[in-house]
């Protein structure tokens, strides 16, 4: 059920905004019958015990503890049923669909940037195709922001220093409008984008119109080599420093006995603030490269360390790293 | 006429500004608050015309960013907070338990002139130019970006925390050590109950908030990370902490209005309040849940998913103590002998309102509806109907009910009961319309939004100004009171509790000459002579 | 120590307000320790955000640790405790009504506070020679501009921490120079108002004291070994 013909709902676009909208008018109806009900009580109660009435105001025969009790009970039993449904609601909204389309939205006072793993970058404007999963992956470059976008009844707080998702799966072709929902200085009003749902056919010739640049993952690349990370993350370097082949995804071991998955957030920890996550049996020696990179090239690395495939005869399922006991024992490059 | 405490000591400035009388350092507070009520609703007048046109054209986005500012900490910090507690809650507890004064009349007088002084200081800060952070001060906005007041107004907001916690001392010591003998915690009226709740929140929570501000200033001061990502501190630090002391910051606004609405109702529908036990306990439940919920304003913040799963349920817990006091009141009227007098229909008034804005709340605890509503104007109207259509209607209900005890004065009663009336008109007017607004997705703290929005805006704006004269009109006819009321007589309403059957109108400086000793329970509307609510009018 | 026993000041009179003598003891008492725990919350965030960076930045925080000396952190352990000796035995004496007694004892205290001050600002003089002032001229050469970052952070929460209880030791400093003062002017034995005033003085030095307690390991032994 669309509810968007009405001027007093916002267009739903995808399954998770109507659902949304069920609970909502569930919520709804809930207020208006507690409203209701204790209106026509107490308009009852002033009409008819006005003071100077006839009515009958013998006291009624009734337990009023049992009373008390009833509408504690009562309420606490519906508020339960609305904080399971919303819960279980919630949750879901976490899982990605299947195989989602990951793209960043970096933002800063005041647009949204976004990019795609294929290189191309637009601002304020986020072309996705119907049916198909999205995954944000955000972060920004200065101070807290909210993605919004009323159409599918979500937003995420866009937060510095970390990377946040936001998952949803459009079912509905159109423009909607993003809003930035934290305040974030003079023109917050003014950073308003468009989520632009194309049918496959339209999306398709979206994606092959204009000039593809460069990947991320090939722009991660010559950032890899200019900003000398490959001085120490390759084989045969003088320093040791752990192999970034196959790292993404895997479990890692860190000094200090935690356990953590690479994911991007790992990875844009390592480059900014290195000391953070030393893996166990490595000193910690690497630079932080705080101030150095912007936002939108630590994003390029990630998705650079993203591909790197693991060596072909290291093709196992998550495991520990361990330190590769042969990188010890390699001699320095001659000078 | 016996001298009261108006006149008794003096009447000159030096009188009043050295008093230690409770009494009139509530009259001083109610000065300072209603002047910082002004400018609060300056502003707030200032955004609705703005706001009546989607377009940026009547103020700047700087200006407007500085007015929603200056909107939320004065009315939040120097007003909502205070109000209650500083001028009813002074002027009534110790009335209201058979004591001459409270705990520390000094410490009372310090408290009022620590409230001033921080309230200058968040003046100074306007007067400069303002802050630009929003009354929640975000980092790293507010603590590295914003180019504006912040530390001034910060440390203005620290000094009148001061004022917060001294007072809310008071106030615990002096119910537990100053009651009349007889007056056992379970005869106290419901009012004393509320404030005491109050006080263990003020007591509590204000230092948190206290030195959270100063970590911001300090911020700024220095240069250093503590909240800031680039050198390793955490933003989200700063909202817990934040929220921490300001979550049950709005259960100090709203506990002492849940207080006057149930001395108002038993009064004037002649009947004992229905679940007097009850109600105590919801006061001090919801003083205590309160502490715990702070994060469901940080749903969609980035905190981990299993933290916002534990705040929603107990979000729909603290719920409940509020659910049992809105029955309860209600039940007090079946069967009673209802007077619509002026502070009866704020009090009708606030039970509709909050139970909109509570219900409303339940949304918001609600995970998955609250990560479409959060930060739109559905925030925005929930918490008006609390505050404005709760609080705020509260607090003039208990002042015009304690109008003839404070001032030795009747007020017009026909002007009364028609200001009630135009200002639950305009307020739900303003605000109900932002409910709507809010899931349309209209995003908090724009000065310039879609054309979709305007329709509904209008209507926001136009309630606004009826709101505006439904304000005024009180703050007019109580003043003319002072000079041409009629004079009150002790009882006016023929209600029980010691501030109504010993102290004079207004009441002498020492409140009572001989301590009463307290043999029955409150609300005893059920014996014969309490029949009316019509007092000896003389 | 019963009631009776600690009203062996003599009973002068009360304020209009209260009913008895009784009554004026027990409100200061409970005011006391109310405003002890608002203090509580007040420092208590403070070590909330001193615990939580220490956990994220564990190696930062044990190197700047130990910039600090530790030789003058514990002497000034050593100082506040006596001085809380001193005060506790000024209560002793009030109690009795001996008004030179209770004075001397005070006079201990606030000479051992003033100690503990002097060589506060010792330290924190030390650690402004060594570049550690954060928003002043906090420089570590040698280390990157994270790990930098992280210590400055140590050395931000370190400044706080101990300056709002340098404040709060300045502040009962006041209070106690005052208490001397009026000891020392009066004749007779001590009034309860003038005991009660000591007990109360006490009490919030001794908390103060527990503050330092806790302040001392956190900040200077973080990582000792």
């Amino acid at each position: 059920m669309n509810l968007g013909q009405l001027p007093l709902f916002p267009v739903s676009a995808s399954d998770h905004a109507t659902q949304v909208d069920y609970l909502f008018l569930a919520l709804m109806a809930v207020s208006a019958g507690i409203v209701l009900l204790l209106t026509v009580l107490i308009l009852f109660s002033v009409m008819r015990y006005h003071a100077g009435s006839a009515a009958d105001r013998t006291p009624p025969r009734i337990n009023t503890r049992k009373l008390e009790v009833t509408w504690t009970v009562l309420p606490l039993i519906i508020f339960t049923g609305i904080f399971a449904w919303g819960t279980s609601l919630f949750l879901d909204r976490e899982k990605p669909g299947e195989a989602p389309m990951e793209v960043y939205v970096i933002g800063r006072q005041w647009m949204w940037e976004i990019r795609y793993p294929d290189g191309r970058h637009e601002h304020n404007r986020l072309h996705v195709a119907l049916g198909q999963p999205v995954r944000l992956i955000m972060t920004s470059e200065d101070v807290i922001h909210s993605f919004f976008v009323p159409a599918l009844r979500v937003k995420q707080d866009v937060v510095p220093g970390r990377y946040v998702t936001l998952s949803f799966t459009p079912n509905r072709c159109g423009e909607y409008p993003i809003y930035c929902a934290q305040y974030c200085g003079t023109a917050h009003a003014e950073m308003v984008g468009v989520l632009d749902v194309l049918a496959p056919v339209d999306y398709a010739s979206w994606l092959s119109a204009g000039v593809a640049p460069d990947s991320l993952a090939a722009q991660g690349r010559a950032l890899f080599a200019e900003k000398g990370c490959a001085g120490c993350h390759t084989p045969g370097a003088a320093v040791h420093a752990p192999r970034l082949e196959g790292l993404f995804g895997k479990q890692v071991a860190l000094a200090d006995g935690r356990f953590v998955t690479a994911d991007a957030q790992y990875i844009h920890d390592c480059i900014l603030l290195p000391h953070r996550n030393v893996p166990a049996g490595y000193d910690p020696i690497m630079p932080s490269y705080q101030g150095q990179l912007r936002e939108t090239e630590v994003i390029a690395l990630v998705e650079y360390v993203k591909s790197l495939r693991p060596p072909a005869a290291d093709m196992r399922g998550p495991e520990v790293r361990r330190p590769d006991p042969e990188m010890k024992q390699k001699q320095p490059p001659a000078p | 006429m016996n001298e009261s405490y108006l006149t008794d000591g003096g009447s000159g400035f030096r009188s009043w500004l050295l008093t230690r009388d409770h009494k009139r350092i509530a009259i001083l507070y109610l000065i300072s608050i209603s002047v910082f009520f002004m400018f609060g609703g300056a502003a707030a007048s200032m955004m609705r015309a703005e706001l009546a046109t989607p377009k940026a054209d009547l103020v700047t986005s700087e200006v407007y960013n500085r007015l929603f500012t200056l909107h939320g900490v004065i009315m939040v910090w120097f007003f909502l907070i205070p109000s209650i507690v500083t001028v009813l809650g002074n002027f009534l507890l110790p009335l209201m338990i058979g004591a001459k004064d409270l705990a520390f009349p000094r410490l009372n007088l310090a408290s009022w002139y620590i409230f001033v002084l921080g309230g200058l200081l968040a003046l100074y800060a306007i007067l400069l130019g303002g802050v630009d952070t929003g009354w929640t001060f975000y980092t790293p906005y507010s603590s590295t970006y914003s180019n504006s007041y912040v530390i001034l107004m910060a440390v203005g907001i620290f000094i009148a925390g001061f004022s917060s916690i001294f007072t809310g001392l008071n106030f615990i010591v002096t119910t537990h050590k100053m009651r009349a003998p007889g007056l056992y915690w379970f005869r106290l009226p419901l009012f004393v109950w509320a404030l005491y709740s109050t006080s263990v929140i003020l007591v509590l929570a204000t230092p948190v908030l206290a030195i959270t501000l100063a970590l911001v200033a300090l911020e700024r001061l220095m240069g250093v990370g503590v909240f800031d990502p680039k050198l390793g501190g955490d933003p989200l630090l700063f909202q817990h902490l934040f929220w921490f002391y300001s979550h049950p910051a709005v259960y100090i606004m709203i506990l002492p209005g849940f207080g006057v609405i149930s001395e108002i109702i038993p009064c004037f529908a002649r009947k004992p309040i229905f679940g007097y036990h009850f109600i105590a306990f919801a006061s001090i439940a919801i003083a205590v849940l309160g502490f715990v919920v702070w994060g469901h304003h940080m749903f969609v913040s980035s905190q981990s998913l299993y933290a916002g799963v534990v705040f929603s349920f107990l979000s729909f817990m603290v719920a409940v103590p509020s659910a049992i006091k809105v029955f309860n009141w209600t039940a007090t009227l079946y069967k009673g002998r209802i007077e619509l007098a002026t502070p009866m229909l704020y009090a009708l008034g606030f039970i509709g309102l909050f139970t909109i804005g509570g219900l409303t709340g339940l949304f918001l605890a609600t995970l998955a509806v609250d990560v479409h509503l959060h930060d739109t104007y559905f925030v925005i109207a929930h918490f008006h109907y609390i505050m404005v259509g709760g609080m705020v209607m509260a607090y003039i209900g208990g002042m015009h009910f304690w109008w003839p005890k404070i001032t030795g004065r009747m007020y017009p009663e026909i002007w009364g009961q028609l200001s009630a009336l135009i200002i639950f008109t305009g307020f739900n007017l303003t605000f109900f319309p932002q409910f709507i607004l809010g899931y349309m997705g209209m995003p908090r703290r724009y000065h310039a939004y879609p054309e979709q929005f305007q329709f509904l805006n209008v209507l926001s704006s136009a309630g606004a100004s009826i709101l505006g004269i439904g304000y005024l009109l009180p703050i007019c006819y109580l003043s003319w009171s002072l000079i041409k009321g009629k004079r009150a007589p002790r009882n006016p309403w023929n209600a029980t509790g010691l501030e109504w059957t010993l102290a004079d109108s207004p009441p002498t400086v020492h409140n009572f000459d001989e301590i009463p000793v307290v043999d029955c329970e409150p609300y005893r509307y059920d014996l014969p002579e309490m029949a009316s609510a019509k007092g000896d009018i003389t | 120590m019963t009631e009776h026993e600690s009203q062996q000041g003599c009973l002068d009179p009360v304020a209009e307000h209260l009913a008895d003598p009784a009554q004026r003891l027990d409100i200061a008492r409970l005011g006391v320790w109310l405003f002890l725990s608002t203090e509580v919350l007040f420092f208590g965030v403070l070590f909330l955000g001193f615990t939580l960076y220490r956990r994220s930045y564990p190696d930062e925080f044990v190197a700047a640790s130990n910039h600090l000396n530790l030789w003058l952190g514990g002497f000034n352990t050593l100082v506040l405790l006596t001085s809380s000796l001193f005060v506790a035995l000024a209560v002793l004496g009030a109690d009795r009504g001996d008004r030179r007694g209770s004075t001397r004892y005070l006079a201990a205290t606030l000479a051992l506070g003033l100690v503990f001050l002097a060589i506060k600002a010792f330290e924190w003089h030390q650690e402004y020679q060594e570049h550690l002032v954060p928003g002043l001229n906090f420089a570590l050469p040698g280390t990157d501009a994270g790990w930098a970052a992280h210590e400055q952070l140590f050395f931000c929460l370190y400044f706080i921490m101990t300056g709002v209880h340098a404040f709060h030791m300045i502040a009962g400093s006041g209070v106690l120079a005052w208490l001397i003062l009026r000891g020392w002017r009066g004749h007779g034995p001590l009034s309860q108002t003038e005991s009660i005033r000591i007990e109360s003085t006490a009490l919030y030095w001794h908390f103060v004291d527990i503050v330092w307690i806790f302040l001392l390991p956190l900040l200077y032994l973080t990582g000792f070994n």
